[in-house]
């Protein structure tokens, strides 16, 4: 399958275990991709297609060479001059007998001769063994653009000795740790790919520029999940109807545990959108559940369809209004107003003088009034910031996690101190503090807070 | 897209149901003011929507649903659901739909009432005024009436508009079928102005919906062309011996230098007898007669390295016991437990061989 040659395409290739499935996964933003321990896990070239809205690449997961030393062999035997080499690899990797004997090579090289740029993998923690040099050899023969990518896996200690050995194979040689390479140094690594081929230039710029803006558009939208969080956790309330202040006190532990679990499920899943918002689909998070006030029970009387004595009177006036105004106006304005005054006093005064009368009324055996037990809303002034601070350490910790790290998130208490979070706000300008102090002292207030996302992206940054 | 607000919609309804039918039920007479109906079904669906248009260009998009919203009488459930509401980024735009869908519930209800009387009652569409006359008012009402100059019928002119101006003092003394001439200009003012102009706001507030909460430029993450690899099956691993029992042909597989070979030797007690030579390092010649030996051997590899399937090959024909090693610049180190279980579990494929771990 030969690939098409104005889409930039990488085969990640080296010894097995050096970290190619975790470069592949960082790069592709995706942390579906198996990333093992043991050896042998990739066994086919996986391809992966990355698409960024407006250009694109693609990245070859091969397995590891299995017998270089035996490949170079064979590929010595049918390649004599140096002009027949390349044609002496597109000879292994259709040759019925070499699939069979060194499949693992034959899979690996196969997208490099459909047009595939080479990047090399190898381990900068262990000491350069002469043993890797059969299998730079044979990528030199592939006479593809070339770069050796040195993943200091557990240490920096050997980098250089690599360095001088695979500075004389490869055309650029870079050091990138795919589990925590920030996203300056992957956007590097992407701007140093377009170097190993001019026509792939346009499209790896494109690349890069539409990655800096899904990365703006991730804050953004991440500012949206907190003001929606906000908004629900600092205003839900959990009711009841019942008909006696008695029984809305019996439902208390009751609405209690629906309230405390409602929200934090809720919180949950705006942990969860937010993962899913940095492409960190399979991350695991390990942290206690938001910590609740206690004492947010409460109970009030209620009158037809869940009014309370003013609402009822100010309904009932405005009703009485309208009907009034309507026979004002059948009347061509002769009652002077009368009709919608009348009405509106008719309304105001039967409601506020009847509205006990119907709690303990019922039609056809449904109550006109009773009380209602209610859990929530918390007015805890405190609340909002401990809502705004467990969801910056998971933005921050997100942001900062690369996708090939497959290592679960941890939110302990510590981490979400009060302290913590006063230290970024300290670090905002002083007007933002201001807007942000009214905005948590409003919804607390059950006040409306317009623009709620823009003042919480102000510490999203 | 929101859901629509039932009580706004209701609203709107009972408003234009109320509105309506105390202006068309007309009098005694059955008289109705043409230009009221003017006012009610041209003059202010244009100036509401114009106002709310402008609102919410220029302001907080001030409207019929965010007005009723203020209002006290609402349950907590629905003021909790306007507080949401008002939050969100879209908020102008929800209650500028909301109050499209309102006006266009009163529409239905004006409507409504229009024929139920039209049908069940004598009309008499008439018009009055101090100041105005016929002539003055005619190119008004042939301007309004424009949008539907296709239908002859619903368009306003001079002799109707003279012969149904009515005052009160005076007896009426027109032809009795004039009065109901106006009928159909009334019902192509309420679909132009009432219906379809609504109809294209809410056309329009859904359009505004999708852009707003569209992803903006979202990376569309990759398309495996192939399967993926299958994941790796649990497998048994081999028990390790920490000495050998017999004499041995040292196999330096990976190249261990003679100072830290020294080492290992000198931890088995052993000195050292035959050497054979394969591996990465060896020539083709010292691969092939290695190959074929047939004594018990001590092959050294790099213990951080995964084995190789040219490893497998060769040990396949041969026998003895494998040393995975693991060092740095300081000397030998303690092998990883994940490295020793790779070898432990390649191991345990060659009942020939067996995993030697030093002391």
């Amino acid at each position: 399958m030969k690939l098409n040659p104005s889409r930039a395409s990488f085969a990640v290739v080296g010894h097995p275990n050096k970290g190619k499935s975790s470069i592949v996964s960082t790069l592709a933003r995706d942390d579906s991709i198996l990333i093992s321990q043991r050896s042998g896990t990739t066994t086919n070239s996986d391809h992966y297609k990355i698409d960024t809205g407006h250009a694109g690449f693609e990245l070859v997961d091969t397995p590891g060479f299995q017998r270089p030393k035996k490949v170079l062999y064979w590929l010595k035997q049918n390649a004599q001059r140096a002009d027949q080499r390349s044609l002496a690899i597109e000879k292994f990797v259709s040759d019925e007998s070499c699939k069979a004997k060194f499949p693992d090579e034959v899979e690996l090289l196969t997208p490099i001769v459909n047009g595939a740029a080479i990047l090399y993998v190898v381990d900068g923690s262990r000491p350069y063994g002469v043993e890797y040099e059969a299998e730079m050899e044979i990528l030199r023969w592939t006479g593809r653009p070339s770069m050796a990518l040195i993943n200091p896996i557990e240490n920096e200690d050997y980098v250089e000795s690599w360095k001088s050995a695979l500075e004389q194979f490869f055309k650029i040689v870079r050091v990138f740790n795919p589990m925590q390479a920030d996203f300056s140094k992957q956007v590097s690594l992407l701007d140093a790919f377009s170097h190993l081929e001019p026509n792939w230039r346009g499209t790896l710029a494109q690349v890069i520029v539409d990655l800096k803006n899904h990365q703006h558009s991730i804050s953004l939208q991440s500012s949206e999940l907190l003001a929606e969080l906000l908004i629900d956790l600092c205003g839900y309330q959990y009711q009841q109807k019942v008909l006696s202040e008695s029984q809305a006190k019996a439902l208390q532990p009751m609405l209690s545990k629906h309230y405390n679990q409602w929200m934090i499920e809720r919180e949950r899943k705006a942990f969860d959108d937010l993962c899913q918002l940095f492409s960190h689909n399979q991350c695991k998070l390990e942290s206690e559940d938001i910590s609740l006030p206690p004492n947010l029970f409460d109970s009030e009387q209620w009158y037809m369809w869940g009014l309370n004595k003013k609402q009822l009177a100010l309904a009932s006036a405005m009703t009485g209004a309208v009907t009034g105004a309507a026979v004002d106006l059948a009347v061509a304005g002769h009652s002077f107003m009368l009709g919608a005054i009348g009405g509106a006093a008719l309304g105001f005064t039967s409601a506020w003088f009847g509205a006990d009368k119907l709690v303990q009324t019922s039609i056809k055996g449904l109550p006109l009034g009773g009380y209602q037990a209610c859990q929530g809303p918390i007015k805890n002034k405190n609340f909002p910031y401990v809502v705004i601070g467990r969801f910056l350490y998971l933005f921050e910790q997100l942001k900062s996690k690369n996708h090939a790290d497959r290592n679960a998130i941890l939110m302990s208490e510590s981490d979400v101190s009060e302290n913590k979070l006063k230290i970024k706000i300290d670090k905002m300008d002083k007007a933002d503090v201001k807007v942000l102090h009214v905005a948590c002292e409003r919804l607390v207030s059950q006040k409306a807070v317009e623009d709620l996302e823009e003042v919480v992206g102000k510490l999203l940054g | 897209m929101p859901r629509l607000s039932l009580p706004v919609l209701v609203s709107g309804f009972l408003l234009g149901l109320v509105l309506s039918w105390s202006l068309i039920s007309g009098d005694a007479q059955g008289r109705v003011n043409v230009l009221q109906l003017v006012a009610i079904y041209i003059i202010l669906p244009i100036a509401s929507l114009v106002f709310s248009t402008a609102s919410l260009m220029l302001g907080k998009s001030w409207n019929f649903a965010r007005l009723a919203s203020i209002f006290p009488f609402w349950s907590k459930e629905y003021q909790q659901k306007i507080l949401r509401v008002t939050q969100q980024k879209h908020a102008k735009w929800y209650f500028f739909y909301q109050s499209q869908a309102a006006a266009l519930s009163f529409s239905c209800a004006s409507l409504l009432v229009l024929l139920m009387l039209l049908i069940s009652t004598d009309v008499n569409f008439v018009w009055r005024s101090t100041l105005l006359s016929a002539e003055q008012l005619f190119p008004l009402l042939e301007f309004l009436a424009k949008p539907w100059s296709f239908w002859s019928s619903a368009q306003p002119n001079l002799e109707l508009l003279k012969s149904t101006q009515d005052f009160r003092i005076l007896s009426q003394n027109g032809l009795v079928n004039n009065f109901a001439g106006w009928w159909q200009f009334i019902l192509g003012a309420q679909l132009f102005y009432a219906f379809l102009l609504r109809f294209i706001s809410i056309v329009i507030c859904k359009v505004a919906f999708k852009v707003i909460n569209g992803k903006p430029d979202s990376i569309q993450l990759m398309t495996t062309v192939r399967t993926q690899s299958s994941v790796a099956t649990e497998s048994q691993l081999a028990t390790t011996v920490n000495n050998i029992e017999s004499d041995f042909s040292l196999n330096n597989w990976c190249g261990v230098d003679n100072k830290l070979l020294q080492v290992i030797l000198d931890k088995l007690e052993f000195s050292q007898s035959d050497e054979i030579f394969a591996g990465p390092l060896a020539s083709h010649t010292d691969q092939m007669i290695a190959e074929r030996w047939q004594k018990t051997q001590l092959l050294i590899v790099k213990g951080w390295e995964p084995p190789l399937a040219e490893l497998a090959d060769f040990m396949q024909n041969g026998m003895g016991y494998l040393l995975p090693l693991d060092w740095d610049k300081n000397g030998l180190k303690q092998l990883k437990k994940e490295h020793l279980d790779e070898w432990r579990r390649f191991i345990f494929q060659l009942p020939q061989w067996k995993l030697l771990q030093l002391e």
